[in-house]
């Protein structure tokens, strides 16, 4: 009895979690069924301040856009990815107070939808990148298909991040201020639009900064290398202390949650 | 079989102001530069409350503003977890506590039913089916492709009542919400509540509405401050709860 009682309840969590999913894909649709370009503005964003930066990079540092470009491009796009789960969970429970009071729901479904739906986004983005690379005549190699089990870690940790910072920010108000703040500040100290060598002498920066690693993964492969494997276990450590994380926070919270909002 | 079981359950909210809500202030309070911050007194919302109810109870929630109808709904529906006691529910829940439902302002209506629907727990193709019904049911015609954002009051109350009661639970749980819409529009949502009624084994309502009581329940049950004052036939109850407010602390 107890066995079949789980099994029910396992396929329900299937079940809901298949429509949201399903709901951050109809987020995207309906983007594009209200613009003609839908997702698409947000790639000419991307796509503006990239070619932006190529002129600010060559009219000041004289650099050849042909050897930054793409690497710019790519960890703008990565970082993108990261910042907008980061900066959408902490505000999302909040956001949902009505539909979290209202329906017996699973808080933490509503992070999949986010994470899901950015994801899309960010697979509209990596066409600039694919885009700058044919313009610049650089070739593929087969190295690009590493990026879909990097893209799955990144989500991974993206949805375990997000379910932690959504429960702590529920609770504490002024958090999702304070993440907006760090991740600003993650930006500039992350080899995001400059190369990791120009640290010097103090890589430790890079080394010991989690979304150095991250954006590596993706953007090694998008370029065309092999990311060290060093990101690789990095990420992947994070990934499952994140993951242990947010079942913690999840089952001490979640009861809570309602209480809070 | 259907049933909800509350054992001793007692639910209690604690009043969150500003700085209890703040890191910066918790963090503070921590290292003791503030001193200890003003306790939070916590508010009962329900006392030990024991219940039980199973296949065939159609019950009726009875008492005034801030009784505890709502909070008793939300903890039947496990939205929230008592302080102490258990309680525990086997059957599917269904809800209709607000007209939200995760809607999207932006989206048309016939979207909205979409999402909703599948917030809901729906698989596409049972909202595929169930479609034409709730739009015919919803009485809005072309508005059923008009954003929600364009939509007046009694227009979302038809959209959002046709939608959650498109799903087929086995425990339902209603919060007095169809006060609004038409009087046309009023006589097909006692019908629509009337068919829910036969469908779910267990049925739960609150409401204010002596008709909409009398119509659909069976049994009442009084609230005030969060305790249960009478427990019985719903004509009892409903007389109980009246002379309880002519005498009463007025």
């Amino acid at each position: 009895m107890e066995f079949f009682f789980r099994e029910g309840v396992i396929k329900h969590i299937d079940h809901q979690l298949t429509s949201w999913i399903i709901l951050g894909w109809n987020d995207i649709k309906n983007r594009y069924r209200r613009t003609i370009l839908g997702p698409f503005w947000i790639v000419l964003n991307t796509a503006i301040s990239i070619g932006f930066l190529g002129i600010v990079y060559k009219t000041i540092f004289k650099l050849p856009p042909e050897n930054f470009l793409p690497y710019i491009a790519a960890g703008i796009v990565v970082w993108n990815l990261i910042f907008i789960n980061t900066s959408e969970s902490c505000t999302s429970f909040i956001s949902h107070k009505y539909l979290l009071q209202g329906i017996p729901i699973r808080p933490e479904l509503i992070i999949v939808r986010l994470v899901f739906r950015n994801m899309i986004i960010f697979l509209h983005n990596v066409l600039v990148v694919i885009f700058i690379l044919i313009i610049f005549g650089k070739g593929f190699s087969p190295h690009i298909l590493l990026i879909v089990p990097g893209l799955f870690l990144i989500l991974l940790n993206a949805v375990f991040l997000g379910i932690i910072l959504a429960y702590l920010s529920a609770r504490f108000r002024d958090l999702p201020q304070m993440i907006n703040s760090i991740l600003s500040i993650m930006f500039l100290i992350t080899p995001v639009i400059w190369p990791r060598r120009l640290l010097g002498d103090s890589q430790l920066i890079a080394i010991l900064n989690p979304a150095t690693h991250m954006i590596a993964i993706i953007r090694e492969p998008l370029l065309g290398a092999m990311p060290p494997l060093s990101s690789w276990v990095v990420v992947f450590i994070n990934t499952i202390v994140l993951g242990m994380c947010s079942v913690v926070v999840s089952r001490s919270f979640r009861y809570r949650l309602n209480y809070w909002l | 079989m259907a049933e909800i079981n509350i054992k001793n359950a007692s639910v209690q909210f604690p009043v969150y102001n500003d700085s209890i809500l703040s890191l910066r202030m918790a963090f503070l309070n921590l290292i003791g530069k503030r001193g200890a911050g003003p306790k939070i007194r916590p508010v009962n919302a329900l006392n030990h409350i024991n219940l039980h109810l199973c296949d065939g109870d159609r019950v009726g929630l009875i008492g005034l503003n801030g009784a505890g109808k709502t909070t008793l709904l939300r903890l039947m529906a496990g939205i929230y977890k008592p302080v102490e006691g258990v309680v525990k529910s086997d059957g599917i829940i269904g809800t209709l506590f607000d007209l939200y439902l995760g809607m999207d302002d932006e989206a048309p209506g016939i979207e909205n039913i979409f999402i909703a629907g599948t917030i809901l727990g729906l698989t596409s193709e049972q909202i595929k089916l169930a479609t034409p019904a709730i739009i015919e049911f919803t009485e809005l015609g072309e508005a059923i492709y008009r954003p929600l954002k364009t939509y007046s009051t009694g227009m979302r109350v038809k959209l959002a009542f046709s939608i959650a009661t498109s799903t087929h639970s086995e425990i339902m749980l209603i919060d007095e919400i169809i006060g609004v819409g038409d009087i046309r529009f009023l006589r097909k949502a006692g019908e629509r509540i009337a068919k829910i009624v036969n469908e779910a084994k267990v049925f739960v309502i609150a409401s204010h509405a002596e008709f909409v009581l009398r119509d659909f329940c069976k049994t009442g049950l009084v609230l005030e401050r969060g305790d249960i004052l009478y427990s019985g036939p719903i004509d009892d109850a409903i007389k109980f709860y009246n002379q309880m407010n002519l005498n009463g602390d007025l």
